[in-house]
């Protein structure tokens, strides 16, 4: 779950004006407002009319942040069900005739990364993709405001951009048994993800290779096997490879990110 | 940012399915099914049409998991945020009414079961069940409007008209709910 930032410093008591200047909505109303933006409920022209103002004023622009943290979290809380049996069956249907249109393009029509089904055959049937945690309340930025026009736009509810640069490959050790995989993506600051399974129990220095290493994480792993993910410094342009290295024994495995 | 045994993040996965992986789709269908089609259950009501749309919303972070960017929230978020709007069109278009879900507004909230898998379900349903517990502990005219809109995607005029109180006071007391429960779940995190 995403932190909850500490509350925004605008309280009902100091909102500057009740009205804007020249009869645009002031501080008050566009809190009010807000909060249906956050919830997604908010239509088009009141979306708009808080995105201008929050674009020039900070104590809106982080009251909003804060109710897209809140709202988010509700959202998680939404009740479960279970659909009919089948879902799984007719996405995947779904998926291939949205494959077979040259309109779509689809996921995995670009990247780097490459398929996780193109490990070799032992290891693919090794690897399955069990359910798991909802790891990581990412660091937000405080672009988020962004992501909150993004993400409560209801017509276009995903941004529909290119396919973002990512890159991935086997983390192999010195005895040449692969373990896992490393991906990193790019975006406003590298994104670092590391799967293993199969590895001696212990903690790792997570280190990434640019011009020269760098630490990035210290994970431990009780059972072998570890997830991992952090935004990182290093650019993505700059990473070269990913490696685990075991603190006790110096047992390392690299990914190869980069010739 | 909790390193975790075991189990793929959610952000490898979507970047798995970004690079055209179908065993990677199921995968986020079978971990995300109960949550993406209980927010299309949700807002839509009817079974079938929250099927139809919870399928959509997996094509859809099908074809958008390249454009996913985890910097700027959690993937599950980002994958209910898309059943969510999905239902909210398809309830336009078919011109369907908010289903209120009485038991739920009534504060009998039902459990986040969730079947799909062992030590990662947990932790999914423990956070889920934080908040719904906090969601739970709200006073009922903040609890009724802050759920009414949140899980069933109801407008603030909606709301209104549900409540039977004027729109101002719906929007206030939205506002209220989003604070009072914004101050709980910060209380509830460790120092």
């Amino acid at each position: 779950m995403t932190g909850y930032p500490p509350s925004p410093p605008g309280r009902p008591g100091d909102w500057p004006a009740a009205d804007g200047p020249a009869g645009r909505p002031g501080c008050q109303e566009i809190r009010l407002l807000s909060v249906e933006v956050a919830l997604g409920i908010a239509d088009g022209a009141d979306r708009a009319t808080v995105l201008d103002h929050v674009a020039g004023c900070r104590a809106c622009r982080a009251d909003l942040r804060s109710l897209a943290d809140t709202a988010e979290a509700v959202l998680g809380g939404a009740p479960r069900a279970e659909p009919a049996s089948g879902l799984e069956q007719r996405v995947l249907d779904a998926i291939a005739a949205d494959r077979r249109s040259p309109s779509i393009t689809g996921g995995g029509a670009v990247g780097q990364y490459p398929s996780i089904s193109s490990a070799p055959a032992g290891r693919r049937a090794a690897r399955r993709w069990p359910p798991g945690p909802n790891l990581t309340a990412l660091a937000a930025a405080i672009a988020l405001v962004v992501a909150v026009a993004a993400w409560a736009t209801r017509p276009q509810p995903a941004p529909a951009g290119p396919s973002r640069p990512q890159m991935a490959a086997a983390l192999i050790g010195t005895s040449g048994s692969e373990v896992g995989t490393a991906l990193v993506l790019a975006g406003r600051r590298a994104y670092l993800s590391v799967e293993v399974d199969g590895v001696q129990a212990g903690t790792y220095r997570v280190m990434v290779d640019s011009s020269s290493p760098h630490q990035v994480g210290l994970v431990s792993s009780p059972s072998g096997s570890l997830v991992w993910s952090r935004m990182i410094s290093v650019p993505f342009a700059a990473v070269r490879d990913v490696r685990l290295v075991q603190t006790a024994s110096g047992a390392t495995y690299t990914s190869h990110l980069r010739a | 940012m909790a390193p975790s045994d075991s189990t793929p993040a959610d952000e490898m996965l979507l970047a798995a399915v970004a690079g055209g992986d179908t065993e990677a789709v199921s995968a986020l269908v079978r971990r995300h099914q109960a949550a993406v089609y209980g927010v299309t259950r949700s807002v839509l009501g009817e079974p079938a049409a929250a099927e139809e749309a919870a399928q959509e919303a997996f094509v859809r972070a099908w074809r958008f998991a390249g454009s996913f960017d985890p910097s700027r929230g959690r993937a599950v978020a980002w994958l209910m945020t898309i059943a969510r709007n999905v239902a909210l069109d398809l309830r336009r278009r078919q011109g369907r009414s908010v289903p209120v879900d009485m038991d739920v507004l009534a504060h009998r909230l039902p459990p986040a079961a969730d079947r799909h898998g062992p030590e990662s379900a947990a932790e999914r349903s423990f956070e889920a069940e934080r908040v719904r517990h906090a969601v739970g502990a709200l006073p009922d005219h903040l609890r009724r409007p802050l759920v009414l809109a949140s899980w069933h995607g109801a407008s603030a005029s909606e709301i209104a008209t549900i409540e039977g109180i004027p729109l101002g006071t719906a929007k206030t007391r939205l506002r209220a709910a989003m604070r009072r429960l914004r101050d709980q779940l910060e209380a509830e995190l460790p120092a």
